[in-house]
């Protein structure tokens, strides 16, 4: 059932009908067997690793929380006669009894994730290096939305550890967390303590007309993303990068342009379509991106894009990372023998090493995963961070200021192409093919229009139209698109826009809107509709 | 200790984290307000914090807490 087809409109419109007419205390049920019957048409085989999964986050938080509810009891009695290095103590041996309980689940959660996502990729390489026969896995399907789900239930048992949240009695509740239709392809990450609240309101809850047409609007727009543009620019990057021919630098530059526009029209086109589903539920879910190519360092362009994996990683893996004892003492050891400031940024910098790689990992097991979107990425957000002091001069002896917009272009510019070039290896399947891709597109001898012009051709004729026609048609969708990111970086957003104008203005946006869908989207062999790029992780 | 002591003393450690001589903060001071106070800086100023108080913050208390006036409520507490 894609989010794109209208079996999953069909769906979505049954589901909030019922949601609507039935009791507040069976209101989540119903999310729950949407849940389970939107799952089960994607991978029916995958059920029983999901709920294996939640039965053990569910058991390791409540043994959490009855660890939680003694440590509380005995401070209550004890707290104002003993004094407080006992209690430090005290509340040491208790954490460490949590700790146990958020390692088994780590365990259990992570142990299922490597088996089914990782081990294959290993076996065969220790086989193809030593010769070794190892079981290779090869009847071992990948659940859809493990990575998601896992990292999900993780945090809720770490949250129930870290006094967050209390503990959820009823398993079937953390199932409809951790499995709950709109996150569990490709996110966003949810927190339990944002999202359960909604999940479980303790009063019916009513459907908010006033907020309908916002969530609307904001389906279709990510529908027009995905299946417009994503859907359009694929063609092109499917022809210049899987189809084996060999092209020009120039075609090259064009699929690599057209890659990044396919990866950000897909991934946040899904975004779209489920925030506006679940704001038509009355549900808010995270954002997970924020304007992306109008970052002007590395660092920003991720706290914009997939901000939910961001900020899960570094409250659950980077944070506990530079609190840990080991981080601590050889963060004290540094600053001993070489300074404070190596002694505070070193073990940083470490830390970050371990978080990109992960991050690298999380996308995939291939080595280019981890170099594209892992060492790459540190690579650059180390080199800004040690070269700032020398930029801030540079800067200073060119005059210039932050605030000029040149220089702001060009820092968001510089971005891109950072980012572009690490998608280079992101999108192939080796480094080699990558470096070799690479060298192609700095050759400009080997740059030929004329390559770019049949590529135009090939993509209208997958949909039966002109090449000029196809081709304006995805540009202007293409700038639509960021000049909807441009409003929104001026605060200024487009669909608040639309709904304040005037009805009959409003009708004409929608019939315009609606027509794209029907007239400009991919539709048929050619369409992906049913493979959103972040499925695959 | 009292609330104006900690913040004296707190107020060394950020300038001293920071660079910046001319930082002080207030109850409302939250990482918005100070420059640099990024993600990366977070635990080396936690760190900071914990040396010179001798408390240990928690996990939930690192990720969670809102503005100085929370760190200094539990400093309060447990200095």
């Amino acid at each position: 059932m894609s989010i794109t087809s209208l079996t999953f409109l069909l769906f979505v419109m049954g589901t909030l009908i019922v949601y609507f007419i039935v009791p507040g205390r069976l209101q989540w049920m119903v999310l729950l067997c949407a849940s389970l019957i939107f799952y089960a048409s994607y991978s029916p085989m995958g059920l029983p690793v999901m709920i294996a999964t939640v039965l053990a986050a569910w058991l390791c938080a409540l043994r959490i929380q009855r660890i939680r509810d003694e440590q509380a009891a005995w401070l209550a009695e004890n707290k104002k006669t003993v004094d407080r290095e006992t209690r430090k103590q005290v509340t040491a041996r208790y954490a460490k009894r949590q700790g146990r309980y958020v390692l088994l689940c780590c365990v259990v959660t992570l142990g299922l994730l490597f088996l089914l996502k990782y081990y294959r990729g290993f076996a065969v390489s220790i086989n193809a290096l030593t010769g070794l026969h190892l079981w290779t896995a090869e009847n071992l399907l990948l659940p859809l939305g493990l990575s998601y789900y896992s990292l999900q239930l993780i945090g809720y048992v770490t949250d129930v550890s870290r006094g967050v949240v209390e503990a959820e009695r009823n398993p079937l509740k953390v199932l409809l967390y951790g499995g709950f239709f709109l996150s569990i392809l490709q996110g966003p990450f949810n927190r339990y303590d944002k999202l359960a609240p909604q999940l479980f309101p303790a009063e019916k809850r009513r459907p908010d007309w006033s907020a309908m047409p916002g969530a609307l609007l904001r389906i279709l727009g990510g529908v027009i993303k995905k299946m417009v543009i994503a859907d359009r620019v694929g063609m092109v990057v499917y022809e210049v990068f899987s189809s084996g021919n060999m092209h020009g630098g120039l075609a090259y530059i064009f699929g690599l342009v057209c890659f990044a526009l396919q990866l950000y029209a897909d991934f946040s086109g899904y975004m779209d379509i489920v925030c506006g589903v679940g704001g038509l539920f009355g549900i808010t879910l995270p954002e997970n991106f924020r304007q992306p190519f109008f970052a002007q360092s590395i660092s920003e362009f991720w706290n914009r894009w997939h901000m939910s994996l961001g900020q899960w990683l570094k409250d659950y893996v980077f944070y506990p990372i530079l609190k840990s004892s080991a981080w601590r003492t050889m963060g004290k050891w540094m600053t001993a023998r070489f300074g404070k400031n190596a002694g505070r940024s070193i073990p940083t910098y470490l830390g970050m090493l371990v978080l990109w790689t992960l991050i690298g990992f999380w996308h995939g097991a291939g080595f280019h995963y981890v170099f594209s979107v892992g060492l790459l990425q540190f690579a650059y957000i180390f080199l800004g961070e040690i070269t700032k002091p020398l930029c801030t001069k540079i800067k200073a002896a060119l005059h210039l200021r932050d605030e000029n917009r040149l220089w702001q272009v060009f820092r968001c510019l510089r971005t891109t192409a950072l980012m572009m070039l690490a998608w280079v290896f992101f999108k192939l399947p080796a480094i080699r093919d990558g470096l070799l891709t690479l060298r192609t597109m700095a050759g400009i001898r080997s740059w030929d229009p004329m390559q770019v012009l049949m590529i135009f051709q090939h993509g209208g004729q997958l949909q039966s139209q002109s090449p000029v026609v196809w081709v304006v048609f995805t540009a202007l969708c293409i700038i639509a698109m960021l000049w909807c990111d441009a409003l929104r970086e001026k605060g200024q957003g487009l669909r608040e826009r639309i709904l304040k104008a005037h009805p009959a203005a409003q009708a004409v946006i929608w019939a315009v809107l609606i027509a794209a869908v029907v007239l400009l989207g991919v539709y048929g062999p050619a369409s992906s509709a049913a493979n959103f790029i972040y499925f695959d992780f | 200790m009292t609330r104006e002591e900690i913040f004296e003393r707190l107020n060394d450690v950020f300038r001293d984290v920071f660079d910046d001589d001319d930082l002080t903060v207030t109850d409302a001071t939250t990482a918005q307000d100070v420059d640099g106070w990024d993600s990366l800086r977070h635990i080396t100023l936690l760190a900071a914090i914990e040396d010179e108080f001798d408390v240990t913050f928690s996990m939930g208390q690192t990720v969670s807490m809102k503005n100085v006036g929370e760190m200094v409520d539990f400093i309060e507490e447990e200095a």
